[in-house]
């Protein structure tokens, strides 16, 4: 084979020196054809030969051609290739290359493919669209910039999760979260934290480690024929990364460096009524109460009056006003400063890039009791060898620090916070061992002073994480390639936290007896691709492509943690400070897939394309008989507007259909059953084992094991088209997709005298149905002022269509009185919640003392789910400026609210203000009265005894539990930024290539329906997958943050 | 040579594949932290501890706010609802689902593996422990899941207590009707929490189950059981030390439940009852100052009345006198004196009223002697005089203090006896009704659907008045 290649060379050398015994010079010019300005360092060539030129200052060359091979091609970069027959005299107008329609994009296993091959939607997103506002985060970058992803970023606190969902939620208990494939190989979104109401805690998702100046490219694949490839591991989607190479470069080394420093500030607090000042309700008539926290006092009156306790015989004044901004003021400008510099250089047979990144961040709690620093080092290279052989490989290196301050209602913060009377100066409780504000004397009894929680409580969290891959190609003929990649993620992760020990002389619920805990998390993701690609050429009008291959892909996670409660010296964090007996714990998992797939590209005149996928997987995590499992894909694009040859209105036609089977296997250890080391709780303390004696015991596991399981399918459907107009003007993308999930795996709760409380089952269908539209208008092009709009509409049907026989309801989360469910024939992710008892004409029931009375039974009372989503922004750009902006409005869909109850309980809340607080009657209300319902008559009373119960957990405003959920519909403009690049002709003789400076803001400004006094909608302290959606329970507030950005390159 | 190469890659492929397959190349499914299994002597003590913590905390707490002992303290609230029987389904859900799911399964894989070995010794204390459980739940609810629980994949219809009561005592005749001596039997030892394994000591609590059980029947028919009372009161080989769980330690994961709880982390909420202490203090009871701690404030014996603690802005619990639980005090299935009081109802109900009186005297002094004070320490004549039913019903109260409160609240409901109770001024029910029972718990509600509909906290359940 080699021989006859070195045959066609001889040839080919041959043919060359003979045309150019017969040959003639031809002048010409090459002209842009935007502006018709002169285009310099052009590249003209003879047709089929090495024979060529570049153009001069004017844009003019002079050349010689064959007198058989009259035919040139002229290129530069940016603008598009053509071919013209060599005449003298002749003038060459270059389109840019942003009319180029035939766009390349990266799909499954690192294919690259062209954009009208694919049977299914792709998006893909540059590196300028995630770096334009500096973001640490490339995916919290592309919210409201997809159509048919929703993300969504947990909380402003610093280093939080972010969380990605695409075309709806197809699982239950899986993963909903998309596969994350870096340079063609998988990588961990593994994430620390804890979604306990009693001390929460988010360290983020490693997808969100990738630091956004290294990435290239994002391809978004959502359908299942998209990621069929990708096996069990992608039935929600993946996201795949092409990083930063090189190649390219043309031996000319390229330094970048961009570096962006923001200041965030809370975008969203509770507005709060100002009316009435601290007390509480059961002190009689709204009198003062200097121990409470909550603001059923009395209206304030601005009369000088004490507070807090008398200590030492001394007790604090202050006029008795409201102090509207004494929640804000507590809060302090959050910094980050995010910088990267990067060296990459190439050639056509090597390249290298490294870079150095680091983010370094504190939030906007006072103290650096939020803090994340992450440094990032990225290594890739690649070299060609043995004429075939390819070679290319990667590491990268994540270091994280960081502090996050803990959520929930225990021994947070904020939760003390937002109970604040109206009256209190926050800040002014700042130093907490000032002797009226240390723990025995804190103004109030029920709650710790916030200073003093960010001091001397905390955690820090660490990680250190190398991922790579290691890829060796080769071209073993022209039309047949091996590929084997190796890939591994690992990380190494500690937790350590602490509470101090906490005495107080007046108020017990905030004693403390001390704890520390040391947590170590270890988890690797090995994994490898072989395959073998294969492209005959077979005739002008047909291609085919085939490929087959194998993936491996083992998972191990490894944790341990042992915490003593009860410390003896104050201050001192160790395990070896308590009497106490440690409780530990260790675990260990691991999981192994194997995969067998084979894909079929066929094309036909570049028109019609065909393309069949299928997959075996083998998983350990199910029983044997069901361990092995098939699905195929078919997907298929025809190109129409090839048909038509004015391209004037219509530039580019394309249909697209697919279908494909997905697969998803179970977690592990779910299959056999197994007993525990005892540890019985009642919620709030536990009884651990071993006890006393010493006697150690296990217990049946509440989870009955399950040998029945089987893999989740996926069916999947998707019609589309992009069509392009008016000369590209206008761009238009339309997706309809109907997606069926059935032998849903679910933890399937179990009445409790079964013995056990849970067992993992399949037992349910899910469907997504939904439409995703993007529109891109450029209504100005020219030289020195382009404009272009974007936006996309999604809307995803979610239903959860059926579960097995018996089982109505399946609860999803939430919290015990108020749980998030999911029944057949709705949206998963419904509030059930007690409503108040109406009659048959639907006035609420009320009871003797004039309070509403509740249903026994809980009813649904909202669903979590959005209606539709709306993303998009614009660009403008005017010489060397650019201004950018970019939105994401999301409409319907509700959540719960911790923020929002405890304001009602509290009193701060503003309804809580009605009717002056004076006795009143619940409008439209009735009593049942000897079997007659009778228009109600009986106030609730006021301040003295009912009022406040009205309004806390016990009446619930009157409405029941609706009452702490808020609508989560919002607007947000995500991104601003305005850019000044320096023209090249300032930087001419400079060594810098280019310098770009940028004013940045990310979530600038929020709107919100009025009815939402509480918090950003987007907030969630339960994790980061579909339990996320039941809301917030004391939820760092997320932030607005505006700096600015330097980008330059050497 | 093509066809070589695409050969040689099938085969690659293949290789790849079969290893694919090899079973024990995905048999890594066993769950590598907890084991698949434990003998009986690893399970019973997790059993046991499961039956001490609900007995011993919700319940105990639960029927000490209900029989008038402990209240609820102003300036907090944790309680609240308990003492204005404002209960609902989500009220003692955990504590079911903390039994069925932990203790009572627990006992039934002990029941179940020792039954095939012929291990009797184990066998017949978690029959014992479990009917014990059982019957606690079955007077709480009324009607339980029984004969189809603890099945795993099986859907429990609920059976009505009478039932769930006559086949318990027909489990505990055939658990001590086996020999205990054989080769098979192992000495449960150290993991026999109650009685270190002592056979003789469980023979006793059998009689004193039987007999509590029986003495249920009363009010639905006396002579049910007469036979077996009888003979029982013949035999008298009842408990005669306490059947008490003690493997508590200094620690906030190994306390008291009731104390870890109520005490220690929902501090600032359970003082003592006015009717209670009240009574106490009439009677110049030396008991008192045992059973309580004094206030922290003034140490006095003040109580506080049910639904009281609104009415007191400016107090807190260190007002008030609290329970005397510590963080290593017992949790009692039966006390010495419970069962003195529990022969004592039998004598007066089945036997002559002169050993009725003897035994009460017995379980008076009893009840002293536990509590490390002197057996005359009271003039039992004088001060808490001999009156039938009423009297040992009232006194067994006073005894059962920080003992087992959810007992002294199946007695009232079953003989109406302390009388004096106070209506609590919170109280959401009409006029003087209390609760007799509680509401079927909500996760049965949602995941089973054999759960009856809901019946009223105050109609009684099958034995009650």
């Amino acid at each position: 084979m080699r021989k006859l290649t070195f045959l066609f060379a001889c040839l080919f050398m041959i043919g060359v020196g003979l045309v150019n015994a017969q040959s003639l010079t031809v002048k010409g010019k090459v002209i842009s054809d935007e502006d018709g300005q002169p285009v310099i360092g052009a590249s003209v060539l003879v047709k089929g030969t090495t024979t060529g030129t570049i153009t001069g200052t004017d844009g003019s060359f002079s050349i010689t051609v064959p007198v058989g091979n009259r035919t040139l091609v002229v290129s530069y970069i940016g603008m598009k290739s053509v071919e013209v027959p060599a005449e003298n005299g002749m003038v060459v107008r270059l389109q840019p290359q942003t009319l180029e329609i035939d766009e390349v994009v990266v799909t499954a296993i690192g294919i690259k493919r062209s954009e009208k091959a694919l049977g299914y939607s792709a998006s893909a997103v540059s590196s300028q669209d995630i770096t334009m506002t500096g973001n640490r985060s490339a995916l919290n970058a592309l919210q409201g910039k997809v159509a048919g992803v929703e993300i969504t970023s947990a909380s402003g606190a610093p280093g939080s999760s972010t969380r990605v969902i695409m075309r709806g939620y197809s699982s239950l208990g899986g993963s909903n979260q998309p596969l994350y494939v870096v340079d063609g190989v998988p990588i961990s979104n593994g994430q620390i934290g804890s979604t306990s109401i009693n001390g929460g805690l988010d360290f983020g998702n490693r997808a969100n480690d990738i630091n956004p100046e290294d990435i290239e490219s994002m391809t978004i694949l959502k359908g299942g024929s998209a990621t069929a490839l990708y096996g069990s591991r992608a039935a929600s989607g993946v996201i795949l990364i092409t990083t930063k190479k090189g190649e390219g470069l043309k031996n000319k080394p390229k330094v970048e460096v961009s570096s962006t420093s923001t200041f965030d500030s809370p975008l969203r607090l509770p507005y709060f009524q100002n009316e009435f000042g601290q007390g509480w309700y059961d002190r009689g008539g709204g009198e003062q109460d200097l121990m409470e926290n909550g603001s059923w006092g009395p209206r304030f009156d601005g009369k000088i009056r004490p507070w807090g306790f008398v200590v030492d015989n001394q007790q604090q004044i202050k006029p008795y006003v409201a102090l509207p901004t004494n929640i804000k003021d507590f809060f302090d400008i959050g910094t980050n400063y995010n910088n990267t510099v990067s060296v990459s250089n190439g050639d056509a047979d090597k390249s290298y890039y490294i870079s150095y990144g680091n983010v370094t961040a504190d939030g906007i709690m006072p103290t650096d009791a939020d803090y994340y620093n992450r440094n990032t080092v990225s290594m890739r290279g690649s070299a060609k060898f043995l004429k075939i052989f390819n070679i290319s490989g990667s590491l990268n290196y994540v270091r994280k620090d960081m502090r996050f301050t803990e959520t929930g209602q225990d021994q947070a913060a904020l939760d003390g916070l937002w109970q604040s009377p109206r009256d209190i100066s926050i800040v002014d409780l700042k130093d907490y061992n000032n002797k009226f504000n240390n723990v025995d004397n804190y103004y109030t009894i029920y709650a710790q002073n916030p200073y003093y929680i960010l001091n001397e409580h905390g955690n820090k969290f660490q990680e250190n994480r190398i991922f790579g891959n290691i890829s060796l190609d080769a071209q073993i003929t022209p039309s047949l390639s091996a590929t084997f990649r190796l890939g591994d993620d690992v990380a190494n992760s500690t937790l350590k936290t602490w509470r101090a020990i906490t005495n107080s002389a007046r108020a017990d619920y905030n004693d403390e007896v001390g704890r520390v805990g040391e947590n170590a998390y270890y988890s690797s993701e090995l994994n490898t691709d072989f395959f073998l690609n294969f492209n005959p050429k077979l005739n002008n009008d047909f291609a085919i492509s085939v490929i087959v291959g194998h993936n491996f892909n083992q998972r191990d996670a490894q944790s341990q943690g042992s915490e003593v409660i009860g410390l003896d010296i104050p201050k001192f964090y160790n395990l070896s400070n308590s009497s106490a007996t440690p409780s530990i714990y260790g675990t260990l998992s691991q999981r192994r897939l194997i995969g067998v797939y084979g894909n079929l590209d066929v094309s036909f005149k570049d028109m019609l394309f065909l393309n069949i996928t299928g997959r075996n997987d083998w998983s350990s995590t199910l029983p044997a008989n069901n361990r092995s499992f098939f699905y195929p894909s078919i997907s298929g694009s025809f190109l129409f507007s090839e048909l038509i040859q004015n391209k004037d209105v219509l530039s580019y036609g394309k249909l697209r259909a697919s279908f494909a089977r997905t697969g998803k296997d179970a977690d592990p250890y779910l299959i056999y059953p197994v007993l525990l080391q005892t540890s019985i709780t009642d919620g709030y303390r536990s009884l651990d084992f071993p006890l006393a004696g010493p006697v150690n015991g296990f217990t049946i596991s509440n989870v009955i094991g399950n040998d029945q399981l089987q893999p989740e399918i996926s069916q999947d459907f998707e019609i589309g088209t992009n069509l392009k107009l008016f000369k590209n003007l206008l761009d238009i993308d339309f997706t309809w997709y109907n997606k069926k999930i059935t032998a849903l795996i679910w933890t399937a709760t179990l009445p409790s005298s079964t013995g056990y409380t849970s067992q993992t089952q399949n037992l349910g269908e899910i469907t997504n149905k939904g439409v995703e539209l993007s529109l891109s208008v450029t209504p100005i092009r020219r030289k020195n002022i382009e404009w272009e709009i974007f936006a996309n509409y999604s809307k995803n049907n979610n239903l959860l269509k059926s579960l097995i026989s018996g089982l109505d309801e399946i609860v999803l989360g939430g919290t015990g009185g108020f749980p998030f469910v999911a029944r057949p024939g709705y949206e998963l992710g419904l509030f059930k919640g007690n409503v108040p008892e109406t009659d048959p004409q639907g006035r609420i029931v009320v009871n003797a003392q004039g309070l509403p009375v509740f249903k026994a039974e809980q009813e649904i009372i909202g669903s979590s789910q959005n209606k539709y989503r709306l993303g998009g922004g614009t660009s403008l750009k005017i010489k060397n400026f650019r201004v950018h902006a970019a939105f994401d409005y999301r409409n319907g869909g509700k959540m719960y609210s911790r923020t929002a109850e405890i304001a009602y309980f509290t009193g701060n809340a503003q309804p809580t203000t009605y009717n002056d607080r004076q006795p009143f009657i619940i409008p439209n209300s009735v009593q049942l009265v000897g079997g007659q319902y009778i228009e109600n008559t009986t106030p609730i009373a006021g301040f003295t005894n009912n009022l406040n119960l009205y309004y806390n957990q016990t009446y619930k405003a009157g409405i029941g539990d609706a009452y702490a959920l808020i609508d989560k519909t919002f607007f947000k403009l995500r991104e601003l930024s305005i850019s000044y690049s320096f023209p090249k002709s300032v930087l001419k003789n400079a060594f810098i290539n280019s310098v770009d400076l940028s004013l940045v803001g990310n979530n600038l400004f929020l709107w919100t329906p009025d009815s939402n006094l509480y918090t950003d909608p987007e907030l969630t302290t339960f994790g980061n997958d579909l339990a996320a959606d039941y809301g917030e329970f004391g939820a760092t507030p997320s932030t607005r943050s505006l700096g600015f950005n330097i980008k330059l390159s050497f | 040579m093509k066809r070589l190469k695409f050969y040689n890659i099938a085969a690659f492929i293949g290789l790849l594949f079969l290893s694919s397959c090899s079973e024990s190349f995905f048999d890594i499914n066993h769950d590598p932290n907890n084991p698949s299994e434990a003998t009986p002597g690893l399970v019973l003590p997790s059993a046991l501890a499961n039956s001490a913590y609900v007995m011993g905390g919700y319940y105990h707490a639960l029927g000490s706010f209900w029989t008038q002992q402990y209240a609820q303290a102003p300036a907090a609230s944790q309680w609240a609802d308990w003492e204005s029987y404002n209960l609902t389904n989500v009220d003692f859900d955990r504590q079911f689902t903390l039994l069925y799911a932990g203790g009572l399964n627990d006992y039934e894989y002990v029941r179940k593996n020792t039954a095939e070995t012929g291990n009797w010794k184990f066998y017949a204390i978690a029959t014992l422990m479990q009917a014990y459980t059982f019957q606690v739940l079955a007077d709480l609810y009324d009607q339980i899941p029984f004969r189809e629980a603890l099945k795993g994949n099986v859907i429990p219809h609920y059976d009505n207590g009478q039932l769930v009561y006559d086949s318990l005592l027909a489990r505990i005749d055939y658990a001590m009707s086996k020999d205990f001596t054989g080769s098979t039997v192992e000495n449960p030892g150290s993991s026999d929490l109650i009685f270190g394994g002592n056979i003789d000591d469980w023979k006793a609590f059998a009689n004193t189950l039987k007999l509590k059980m029986y003495l249920r029947y009363v009010n639905v028919n006396p002579n049910t059981y007469r036979t077996e009372i009888e003979a029982l009161l013949a035999e008298n080989k009842f408990l005669t030390k306490d059947a008490k769980f003690t493997a508590f330690k200094e620690e906030q994961t190994g306390y008291n439940p009731f104390y870890n709880t109520f005490v220690d982390r929902l501090s600032g909420n359970v003082v003592a009852n006015k009717t209670f202490i009240d009574l106490l203090k009439d009677k110049n009871d030396p008991r008192m100052a045992k059973i309580f701690n004094p206030s922290v404030t003034g140490s006095l014996y003040n109580g506080i009345a049910a639904g009281d603690n609104k009415n007191h802005p400016t107090e807190t619990s260190k007002n008030y006198a609290t329970p005397a639980i510590k963080g290593t005090s017992p949790v009692y299935f039966f006390s010495k004196e419970e069962v003195l009081f529990l022969i004592a109802e039998a004598q007066a109900r089945y036997g002559t009223a002169s050993d009725a009186e003897s035994t009460y005297k017995t379980a008076i002094r009893a009840s002293l002697t536990s509590l490390g004070l002197a057996a005359d320490a009271i003039d039992i004549d004088a001060t808490y005089p001999y009156n039938g039913i009423r009297s040992i019903i009232e006194q067994k109260w006073i005894a059962q203090a920080n003992k087992n409160g959810i007992e002294a609240f199946f007695d009232y409901n079953r003989t109406g006896y302390p009388n004096f109770f106070t209506r609590s001024l919170t109280s959401v029910l009409n006029g003087d009704e209390r609760p007799k029972r509680l509401y079927f718990p909500s996760r049965e509600v949602n995941s089973n659907p054999y759960t009856p509909a809901r019946v009223d906290l105050t109609e009684p359940v099958w034995w009650a008045k």
